[in-house]
């Protein structure tokens, strides 16, 4: 069981969580001047590294903030976590 | 002001009054104004209009509480405050926060029949609530004048401890707190 | 024989109370202090079940946690438990026991014609045998589940309660032994919040047994006073009779308490266990060590003990396991099994040390008690039938590799056998620290650590007192120190004993060739011999996870605790590699079995599994005789059955008196999220597909939100209440999630925009008062509105009164009626339900549930998002394309909409279905096909997602997805049900009732 330091309210127990995917995914801007290979890379190609990534995460039961984290997918220790629009 | 008296807890049909003989006390402090107050500290002009109507300013320490005369202004998120007001004051404070903020982002909405408050007191008050909470409610860590919000069994909840020593005050949803309540009668059979 | 093995004094036990007991319907009887495996051996009982595959005969073999045979069915009925270790079961009054594994009994056991076969039943046999032909797999299956099955899952429902517990701490200790008291100590006077752990009843540990002194005072004592003091000091808990089952991440450990098990069925109360979750800083493992049995021809003979075990019953349960014994070891300890045994008057036949030499303080003591000691010898095989009776010694080479010379007869009834110790490192692999062999010691110690945790004593391989004391003082200040507090204490005082080096011995050479000769074994529980590991190394099994898996070693109840480590050391020998080089298996929680109840605690039951939600009206539907369904979370009226009405005729009446008169339903439970802030509604054109910006205030509009991929998500009608001030509907099921998913384009993507979301759900209580009359019923309950059609029109939301209270209605309609949502604040929601129902009284209001509710809709063809979508269907699909905006250049989803899978011509797309016979209904889910006579596999045409019966229409209805549906109006599909029935249905369209629409705009 994970124990996640929100960017807000501090360290908090895995369950107070809920994961929303990999970080760092710009919408594009214009997304009817994309050809379907573009808009397909945005929508459904998602990086699955074994090691660090980079992912959104909810502090769903806290203070209902999304932030970035960097986590290890091997041994699941979260390096960092910072607010959105920060860089780690 | 509608007649206070037609109101229903969501807790009618809980009874915490037979709970075991070393079980800590539960008790609902039904009906209070609740206020969702969401702007930017940022900007002046809101921290101005909150202290105007207030009398103090939104607390921007994460986990904190203050009060202020009959008010108490939980800190939900870096944008977002609980305010609590005796009963039937939500609608006058909202509309009093609504004139001072109207042209400040902002948003007050009441959600006064959307919570309750549960008090739980006494020497297992505690226990209780690590039954299924899994925050660390030592004194030493979490004191007055500090709250958070997390969850009880699979449900939500805003807990802060008494300013006295003698447990905790949690604000639960209306539609989960019969299932709280029912959660921690059943929860208390440990403390016969 | 004497039967009473019970010596004449000493031991921890307490003899002033007698325990009766039973095991396998015999009554026996043993003292409180007792486990069920020291009672029965002090009952002169050492057989207690027969082995899983070949149903040889097996014995108590330990005293711990690591017991692979001494496993037990406990109570009956209700209250029984499987493959309970009889070495940790606390002895209770009627304890009622049987072996497991033994059929029809344990003397006389039908299933013991394996072990004739043994040499036919090799490692991997049932793989090899029974895979094979495929159609046989089945009844070799049953065969295989009632020859091998260990104990018997209950059949009833469990009537204990179970608990769970968070706790948090500056220090965890794992294990009550000298090593966990001591860090315990050192931490907790320093005044840090410290929690111990032991799965016994008493602390202390191996230490219990021991004649040490600790001190200055005897072990025993010390134990005692120092448990006093941690009782004492106010921020130490300690949990006796709690395994710290798991060692997850972030400190994060699980530990099942027992709360009950050792009382009288009839004095249970309360919980019988409870799960701990602990966040702990530091965490201190003082979990022990387990000794590991010597392997050799027929090792597995009832009889033959653990030398330490030998100790444990003797001076912690006054229990002589025998009247002489052989003591078989490779290393010094067992020699203090020697002296306990003398002093306990058992006759020491010999003691057969593998090494050549024996020299050491201890091994002096024993010779010069008398006793012979033969070096350079090992045990080669036993005899006896369902007992031992009698060893076969011979000279063992130096290297341990071969046996030579006569062998010696000896006979004994009891064998107490040494290979050395392993450390107990399962938490701490489990926290992250791989284990390292270590050649001197010949064990696995405890890896370098990955979180915050220590190992100490015999956990960390160090197995004499005074180092132990020393690095768990240590361990403690360090952890204090860690966590804030000043704390040095000194270690207690004890005395140095020098051991001498252990000779690894994994298996005592075998006097006959490879695979021939008895059975010597490596895992009891799983009968997993030396020549099964040989066989799978042969076959090209190397890994030692591979060679695990193909011989089953160490998949039993006791996951190896006693044999892995003999196995792994069996399996290197024959590849001719180092331990380290063949390496470990992964070790994983939980450490001994938990109880499925433990696990679910007291989430259980319709009441306290997930949480139920009600709404403001929930009790009034109770009084008035609703039939309730969960609506995700919810609970929402279904039918209000009147007079023992059913399902159907209850929703007929229902619909029929809302299409005639008027009709209520508990509305609350839709989600209301309101959206308020300067870019409102630039925030709604993105997130719904229609047009916002122009919407008037007071006025509301249906809307459809789209996943990115363009797939229907959810719907509702948003109001806007003032500019910039919105009022949104999502539905019951979506609402969180349509929450968080906002949050998200606003927080992650769009920060720039002021808009705030706030969900009011629970705020509001919501009545939907339907049908021609509902007019009448709501202008005579809200003041303050003029209720006129032209002046409150379709889509309209108005402000008025009840009384005093302020509500807000919405005219919509999910039904095709005229129809009024009433809101008000939840803690009037009680009140304004029962107004209206006393204003619809003259017009027959009739309370309905969610099932109209349907019927109603689907009869207009309205859609219900998670029942007539399924995430891969798009608002084309559903023929509603009126519902896209053609101006706007962007919303969520709006890019995948021209996909070239969103494009395709053949989709399923939302059709009605009218049935041949009007009163047949088609099950939802059916598939449909175009001809049900067509060559399987059948073509499929689509799936029904909605079917009623329509009492207003006179007729059943249902909505379909078919393929290129759109197009095929009029045609005949067909509905092959299960039963061979099928069902001939016309494709319309999906509006059944009232075309016009001209009553919801009455
Ligand atoms: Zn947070």
């Amino acid at each position: 069981m994970l124990l996640i330091e929100c960017p807000y309210c501090g360290e908090r127990d895995e369950t107070e969580f809920s994961y929303a995917g990999e970080a760092h995914i710009a919408r594009p801007l214009e997304t009817e001047k994309l050809n379907d290979a573009e808009w397909a890379d945005y929508l459904f190609m998602r990086k699955n590294p074994k090691g660090a990534h980079r992912e959104q995460w909810l502090h769903a039961a806290g203070c209902r903030r999304y932030f970035n984290a960097e986590r290890d997918t091997v041994n699941y220790k979260v390096k960092s976590t910072y607010k959105i629009g920060e860089q780690s | 002001m509608p007649d206070l008296f037609q109101q229903h807890s969501p807790l009618v049909q809980i009874d915490f009054g037979e709970l075991q003989d070393n079980a800590p006390t539960i008790e609902e402090t039904p009906f209070l104004g609740y206020l969702n107050l969401r702007g930017k500290t940022s900007n002046m002009a809101f921290v101005a209009a909150v202290l105007k109507v207030l009398g103090v300013e939104p607390p921007t320490t994460a986990n904190t509480m203050v009060e202020s005369g009959d008010y108490r202004i939980y800190w939900l998120g870096p944008d977002e405050w609980l305010v609590i007001t005796p009963t039937g004051q939500a609608g006058k404070v909202q509309s009093e926060l609504n004139a001072e903020l109207k042209d400040v982002f902002s948003s007050i909405v009441d959600n006064s029949s959307g919570l309750t408050l549960l008090k739980i007191t006494g020497e297992n008050a505690t226990k209780l609530l690590n039954r299924d909470c899994p925050l660390d409610l030592h004194p030493w860590v979490f004191k007055p004048g500090q709250c958070a919000q997390t969850r009880f069994a699979k449900a939500g909840m805003t807990i802060a401890p008494l300013r006295d020593g003698s447990g905790f005050e949690i604000i639960i949803r209306r539609s989960f707190a019969d299932y709280i309540g029912l959660w921690m009668q059943d929860a208390c059979v440990e403390f016969e | 024989m004497s039967k009473n093995y019970r010596l004449a004094e000493g031991g921890r036990i307490n003899r002033e109370h007698t325990v009766n007991f039973q095991f396998n319907g015999k009554s026996y009887s043993g003292f409180a202090g007792d486990t069920l495996a020291s009672a029965l051996l002090a009952n002169g009982v050492h057989m207690v079940g027969r082995s899983w595959k070949y149903h040889r005969p097996r014995g108590i073999l330990s005293a711990g946690a690591e017991e692979p045979n001494a496993i037990f069915q406990l109570e009956k009925g209700k209250y029984t438990v499987p493959n309970a270790r009889g070495t940790q079961v606390e002895l209770y009054d009627n304890l009622d026991a049987s072996s497991v594994n033994c059929w029809p009994s344990l003397d006389f056991d039908l299933m013991s014609i394996n072990s004739k076969f043994a040499r036919m039943m090799p490692a991997g046999f049932y793989y090899k045998t029974f895979m094979w032909p495929k159609s046989m797999w089945m009844k070799y299956e049953h065969f295989i589940r009632k020859a091998s099955g260990l104990g018997e899952s209950p059949r009833q429902n469990d009537p204990d309660r179970y608990e769970h517990a968070h706790a948090h701490c500056d220090l965890l200790v794992v294990g009550g032994g000298i090593a966990g008291l001591t860090a315990a100590l050192a931490a907790g006077r320093a005044g840090a919040r410290v929690m111990l752990v032991d799965e016994q009843a008493e602390f202390g540990g191996l230490t219990l047994n021991s004649h040490a002194q600790i001190e200055g005072k005897s072990a025993s004592q010390w134990i005692e006073d120092t448990v006093a003091e941690l009782q004492a000091m106010e921020e130490v808990t300690l949990l006796n009779r709690a395994t710290a089952f798991g060692y997850h991440d972030y400190n994060f450990l699980t530990v099942n308490q027992r709360l009950t098990d050792h009382l009288p069925l009839s004095e249970r109360k309360s919980g019988r266990e409870k799960v701990w979750q602990i966040r702990a800083h530091q965490v201190v493992l003082a979990t022990g060590a387990a000794e590991r049995p010597l392997v050799f021809a027929n090792n597995d003979r009832p009889g033959v003990m653990l030398a330490s075990a030998v100790s444990t019953y003797v001076n912690r349960y006054a229990v002589k396991p025998g009247n002489r014994v052989v003591i078989f070891t490779n290393n010094d300890s067992a020699y203090q099994t020697a002296l306990d045994c003398k002093a306990a008057g058992i006759e020491i036949a010999v003691v057969v040390d593998a090494r050549a030499q024996s020299s050491s303080e201890l091994a002096n003591t024993v010779r010069s008690a008398g006793i012979e000691v033969l070096n350079g010898s090992a045990v080669v095989d036993t005899s006896g039938g369902k007992h031992v009776s009698s060893v076969k010694v011979m000279n063992l080479a130096a290297d341990g590799k071969s046996v030579s010379g006569s062998v010696k007869n000896i006979s004994c009834d009891l064998l107490a056998v040494s290979s050395g110790w392993s450390p107990v490192v399962h938490l701490s692999s489990q926290s992250g620290a791989k284990a390292i062999w270590n050649d001197d010691q010949a064990m696995f110690l405890p890896g370098t650590p990955t979180q915050a945790q220590v190992s100490v004593g015999a956990a960390n391989g160090t197995l004499d007192l005074k180092n132990s004391l020393h690095q768990a003082a240590l361990a403690g200040n360090a952890a204090a120190k860690a966590c804030g507090f000043d704390s040095d204490m000194a270690a207690p005082s004890a005395e140095a004993l020098a051991s001498e080096a252990i000779l690894p011995l994994w298996q005592v050479p075998s006097i006959h060739a490879s695979g021939r000769g008895p059975k010597a074994f490596v895992d009891m529980q799983n009968d997993v011999g030396v020549a099964d590991i040989q066989l799978a190394a042969r076959e090209g099994f190397h890994s030692v996870e591979h060679v695990k898996r193909y011989t089953a070693m160490g998949f039993g109840t006791d996951q190896g605790k006693l044999g892995n480590i003999n196995g792994m050391g069996v399996l290197a020998q024959t590849l001719g590699q180092s331990i380290a080089e063949t390496g470990t298996t992964t070790y994983r929680p939980n450490y001994t079995p938990v109880s499925f109840g433990a696990i679910a605690g007291q989430n259980l039951g319709d009441e306290l599994f997930d949480p139920v939600r009600k709404t403001a009206m929930h009790a009034w539907h109770e009084e008035n005789g609703a039939e309730f369904e969960n609506v995700g979370q919810w609970k929402r009226p279904w039918y209000y059955p009147r007079n023992g009405e059913s399902l159907d005729e209850a929703v007929n009446r229902e619909c029929l008196a809302t299409r005639e008169s008027v009709g209520i339903l508990d509305a609350s439970t839709l989600g209301k999220i309101e959206v308020v802030g300067r870019d409102a509604a630039k925030f709604l054109e993105m997130i719904y597909t229609n047009n916002w910006m122009k919407l008037e205030v007071g006025k509301a509009r249906y809307g459809f939100m789209l996943g990115e991929d363009g797939m229907v998500m959810d719907d509702g009608v948003t109001v806007r209440i003032a500019e910039n001030h919105f009022y949104m509907h999502t539905t019951t099921g979506g609402a969180a999630g349509v929450l968080a998913w906002m949050e998200r384009w606003l927080q992650t993507e769009w920060p720039e925009l002021e808009v705030f979301l706030t969900s009011v759900t629970d705020h509001w209580a919501t009545a939907a008062v339907v049908g021609p009359n509902s007019r009448r019923v709501v202008s005579a309950v809200c003041d303050g509105i003029d209720f006129s059609a032209d002046n409150f029109k379709f889509m309209d939301s108005r402000v008025g009164k009840i009384g005093d209270l302020e509500c807000r209605v919405n005219r919509i309609s999910f039904s095709g009626e005229l129809a009024y949502e009433v809101n008000v604040p939840a803690n009037y929601g009680r009140y304004m339900w029962e107004e209206l129902m006393q204003a619809g009284a003259e017009y027959n209001i009739t309370p309905y549930g969610t099932e109209t509710m349907h019927v109603l809709r689907a009869e207009k063809g309205y859609v219900i998002v998670g029942q007539d979508t399924d995430g891969s269907v798009t608002v084309e699909d559903l023929g509603m394309s009126w519902a896209l905006s053609k101006t706007k250049t962007d919303y969520i989803g709006k890019r995948s909409l021209n996909r070239p899978d969103t494009l395709r011509k053949d989709r399923k797309q939302l059709v009605g279905l009218v049935t041949e016979d009007p009163k047949t209904v088609i099950p939802e889910g059916a598939q449909l096909v175009d001809n049900p006579g067509a060559p399987m596999p059948v073509p499929m045409a689509g799936h029904v997602s909605s079917s009623y019966y329509s009492a207003c229409c006179g007729h059943s209805i249902a909505m379909a997805l078919v393929k290129g549906g759109h197009h095929r109006t009029g045609e005949t599909v067909y509905a092959p049900l299960a039963n061979d029935r099928v069902i001939k249905a016309t494709i319309t369209d999906t509006n059944f009732y009232d075309k016009e629409g001209a009553k919801a705009n009455a």
